[in-house]
């Protein structure tokens, strides 16, 4: 006899029993791997880019700041109800307490970042004085690069490592230049940027393989809990030019710039001339926090070959500087005495 | 009924499958952001089956790729890329009597491959892992009216995990490789399918499928994908 059994009407059922169970297990799953947007209230908010700058900021060894007092410190200005405003005020003085020209904080509306490396020296460099006294308004162009011979001197002015400068660039500038007496490198104001930039000029410079410096890479969370250094070589590109070379740096030449200068300053026929370099000796990271700023911090240490810090800067052979006298009269002795250097 | 019943001990069967996937992903992870990026993702796969009585084989192997967005913040996104392939081996363990559900219990060697690439981070923007990992597998299986509901459950038990270093900018730099178990590394994996004959030897199904996994520290990450394919297969 054929009969509808139980068993089939029991397993029918089972179906959307099992359907049911398995959303459920997995909306359950959800919540127990809390993939929820964070907190993004500002205590929360001070509380996270604080332990992120705990955990993620290579520099605590070098800045004189004990940053468990900042906790303290400006934990008591935060609270619930506080403004955007204010909050971007109290955790960008935070920061800046560090005194570090790589840590900023970014919104929407605004930017907090430590400037005083440069702001609060003479800037040291008037590129309207160089351009119409000295090269009398004609240059030549490769890539971001401006260059001119002057006397049989030839003059290079590199405005930022964030501009991208090819191989093919860097090769004819120095074809170009080969046949000059002397160099004059000007890096005055180079904010930095890209690293590989820095490398493609200086490779011109050297006639074997350079140790040009060491990065110190954070291994975990504690302070300083880092890995052994790890060293950093380039190697030649083309016939190196070996000539007399003056490097001009002034207080805004960071991060790259900073990085570039350590290069040269390693060469027996290259002199520094300006002001000390603004520093910025490692590299940046970011991190985006739960209200959607955005935060910059140092995550490694750059050491020099002999394995010291350059974080604070680089100090020039010659010390020079541009008074207000020089900048009326339209002069810059800084670059005056690069061409007397290299003749 | 479905061509793949179970029922017949001496049932020798190969197949393969091509899959389309589709679907939502969302990921956390620690070094970059505390927001889930979240979005849609699209990608393929591959089965291949092979039943033996009461055992089956199973091995499949899928990519899906997208730009989740941060949850809140849409102009922070990301390039992301998930894969999988799993190896398992189930045995059918019970059939009660006059029930139309089949039980089978076995295991699973899983692969896992998750990697992101945030737009706007200067210097260290890259980040993934890899896990090769053991794991216990169960499925539930029920036929009706030639459709066969399936359900397979995985529980990596064993892994070997592989990330980036904590500060790394390389991607390609894997110091970081060690053996987790739960609670280190806790993953559930999760497929719900339907299949249905359509000629002798072909077969098309619909998956849904939900992968979750965490990451402990140092590198703290979790990621959730739901995922719908649609798959064809045949019999070699």
């Amino acid at each position: 006899m054929n009969r509808k059994t139980p068993a089939i009407c029991f397993s029918w059922a089972m179906l959307p029993i099992a359907v049911a169970v398995l959303l459920l297990v997995s909306s359950g799953c959800e919540k127990a791997f809390d993939l929820k947007r964070p907190s993004s209230d500002p205590v929360a908010v001070f509380d996270e880019v604080w332990n992120v700058m705990n955990e993620r900021y290579a520099m605590f060894s070098i800045k004189a700041v004990n940053w468990d007092d900042n906790y303290q410190r400006y934990r008591s200005l935060v609270s619930r109800d506080m403004t955007d405003h204010s909050l971007f005020r109290v955790i960008s003085d935070m920061l800046e307490s560090l005194e570090d020209g790589h840590v900023a904080l970014f919104s929407d509306r605004d930017t907090g970042v430590y400037d005083n490396f440069y702001k609060a020296y003479p800037a040291n460099f008037n590129y309207n004085i160089i351009f119409n006294n000295y090269l009398n308004k004609e240059y030549k162009e490769s890539g971001p690069v401006i260059y001119k011979i002057v006397q049989n001197v030839g003059y290079i002015y590199y405005n930022s490592f964030v501009n991208d400068i090819s191989d093919e660039q860097v090769n004819n500038l120095f074809r170009d230049i080969q046949g000059t007496k002397g160099l004059i490198i000007d890096v005055r104001s180079n904010p930095g940027g890209n690293s590989f930039n820095a490398d493609r000029i200086f490779r011109h410079f050297i006639e074997e393989k350079a140790l040009v410096k060491y990065e110190l890479r954070k291994k975990g969370k504690g302070r300083n809990e880092f890995y052994d250094p790890e060293p950093y070589y380039l190697l030649p590109e083309g016939q190196p030019y070996t000539k007399p070379v003056v490097v001009l740096t002034n207080r805004a030449c960071f991060s790259t710039c900073n990085d570039f200068v350590l290069y040269m300053s390693r060469l027996k026929n290259v002199t520094l001339v300006g002001d000390q370099t603004g520093g910025g000796g490692g590299v940046p990271h970011n991190y985006l926090a739960a209200n959607g700023w955005r935060l910059r911090y140092t995550a490694t240490i750059t050491l020099s070959p002999d394995k010291t810090t350059i974080e604070n800067g680089i100090l020039p052979n010659r010390h020079i500087d541009i008074s207000s006298l020089d900048e009326l009269s339209g002069r810059d002795p800084i670059l005056e005495k690069a061409f007397e250097l290299v003749r | 009924m479905g061509r793949v019943t179970g029922q017949d001990r001496d049932h020798q069967e190969w197949s393969l499958g091509i899959m389309a996937l589709g679907g939502k992903l969302t990921s956390i992870d620690k070094s970059f952001s505390s927001l889930p990026y979240s979005g849609s993702v699209m990608g393929g796969g591959i089965r291949v089956a092979y039943l033996n009585g009461n055992v089956q084989h199973e091995l499949d192997a899928l990519i899906v790729a997208g730009r989740p967005k941060a949850e809140g913040y849409g102009n922070n996104m990301v390039e992301e890329v998930y894969g999988t392939a799993d190896y398992t081996n189930l045995y059918q363990i019970a059939k009660p009597p006059g029930s139309s559900f089949n039980y089978s219990l076995g295991g699973a060697v899983n692969f896992l491959y998750g990697k992101r690439n945030y737009d706007d981070f200067i210097n260290r923007y890259r980040s993934f892992e890899f896990s090769t990992s053991l794991s216990a597998a169960i499925e539930l299986t029920y036929f009706f009216k030639g459709v066969r509901f399936s359900n397979r459950l995985m529980l990596p038990l064993l892994s070997v995990l592989v990330q980036p270093t904590f500060g790394s900018e390389k991607e390609e730099n894997t110091r970081n490789t060690r053996a987790v178990a739960v609670p280190d590394f806790l993953r559930i994996k999760n497929r719900f399918g339907l299949s249905k004959e359509i000629s002798r030897n072909h077969q098309f199904s619909i998956d849904y499928s939900w992968d979750y996994y965490r990451v402990e520290d140092p590198l703290p990450v979790k990621q959730a994908s739901h995922l719908m394919s649609l798959a064809y297969s045949f019999g070699l």
